[in-house]
């Protein structure tokens, strides 16, 4: 018995390391994203220390300060996530229209006929994916809300309010 | 409304340190004060003579390093958090040099956040907010955001939103320090007016004389020492 993997062992390798290192590379990139929304926070409730100090001096307790930025910030992630999962969708359906389009402004051909079997990068849309992808970008900006609204909590009023 | 005698707000040997050892300063040393309902004190002293200090411990927004604050009979700083937040919500009212209004909402909304955060219905909270703004005269002005204000009228809101939820007390850190000396009186005595209508309590820390003997004590605050101000 022989298969296509088994008889192309050293190019079925090659196409392995890639998808690897696309998966370490496209995690950094959301890594990135999630820091920047932790930075965005921080530096929202570094600039809202008084306000959240006057909101304490009404008896706004740490818990509700803590969900006001808790809610800005999955509202932040849940935008972001659909506005990602609505243009990601929106290239993979038509990735046979931009490809050629780059490729012709370019002068490049991205699969080579000569070189690869396929000459046209195929795109398959599948629903798990697509949730599985969205989530992840939903969870992660749920975790990256955590610490900046917890912060948030713990500003301590009279001290905000003597810096003012 | 309250009687009149009765004590709303006492401090009792307060005292605050900031840092520890050689290099520690006592900011305010045994403070004895009592507030009785309806009763306007004014504490006058230097900068950095510890007053804004001294109000925060009264609002139990700070703790102290000596001595306890009693407010409307209950030790603050023996409280839990949420027990300390929902009684500084219903029993005192905070008004600040600068206003601190928040940008992004309208003078009603801002003045309306009391009684939200106390879990009044967004309708109650509007209309009763609406017609605080009305007494302070600010009527037409309720849809308008600070950044619409003018300096005075801003105050005007932050009085408003000190006042709405009908608290004992109200702590005052040189409310009119900011502003010039008519728009400085006019929100002075819309503020004594108010207080007598609703029988607030208001401890004003000032800087003005003139202002200070308009109410009914004075109090003076010097290196940390609290005494009656005689003339």
């Amino acid at each position: 018995m022989s298969d296509w993997s088994r008889s192309n062992r050293n190019w079925f390798a090659a196409v392995q390391t890639e998808r690897k290192m696309m998966f370490i590379i496209l995690t950094l990139i959301i890594a990135v994203a999630a820091f920047n929304l932790v930075s965005t926070l921080v530096m929202t409730v570094n600039e809202k220390q008084a306000d959240i100090a006057i909101l304490r001096t009404m008896g706004a307790s740490p818990g509700l300060i803590q969900r006001i930025f808790l809610v800005q910030g999955l509202a932040i992630g849940l935008l972001g996530s659909l506005a990602g999962v609505g243009l990601g969708l929106l290239i993979a359906l038509n990735i046979d229209v931009i490809v050629p389009a780059i490729e012709a402004i370019f002068r490049v051909r991205f699969l080579p006929r000569d070189v690869y079997f396929i000459s046209e990068l195929p795109s398959d849309v599948r629903l798990s994916d697509v949730l599985t992808v969205g989530l992840m970008a939903f969870g992660l900006s749920v975790l990256a809300t955590l610490y900046p609204s917890r912060r948030a909590a713990q500003v301590q009023p009279a001290e905000a309010l003597r810096y003012e | 409304m309250s009687n009149s005698n009765q004590i709303i707000l006492s401090a009792s040997g307060l005292a605050k340190t900031y840092g520890k050892g050689p290099t520690a300063v006592d900011v305010l040393k045994e403070i004895d004060l009592q507030v009785r309902a309806s009763e306007k004190v004014a504490i006058v002293g230097s900068s950095g003579s510890g007053k804004s200090t001294l109000l925060h411990l009264l609002g139990g927004l700070d703790s102290p390093s000596a001595g306890t604050v009693m407010l409307a009979g209950q030790n603050l700083h023996k409280l839990s958090v949420s027990k300390l937040d929902q009684l500084r919500n219903h029993n005192l009212g905070f008004i600040y040099q600068f206003h601190h209004l928040l940008d992004e909402f309208s003078a009603v909304e801002n003045v309306a956040l009391p009684l939200r955060i106390r879990g009044l219905s967004n309708e109650e909270s509007m209309e009763r907010a609406s017609v605080m703004l009305n007494a302070v005269g600010l009527a037409k002005r309720v849809q308008h955001t600070p950044g619409e204000l003018s300096g005075g009228e801003r105050q005007r809101v932050a009085v408003a939103r000190a006042l709405v939820g009908n608290p004992s007390c109200v702590l005052a850190d040189e409310p009119t320090g900011n502003l010039d000396t008519e728009t400085a009186d006019g929100v002075f005595d819309l503020m004594l007016d108010i207080a007598r209508e609703q029988g607030t309590a208001f401890v004003i820390v000032t800087h003005d004389p003139i202002r200070a003997k308009r109410c009914d004590r004075i109090l003076h605050l010097e290196r940390g020492v609290l005494k009656t101000f005689v003339q």
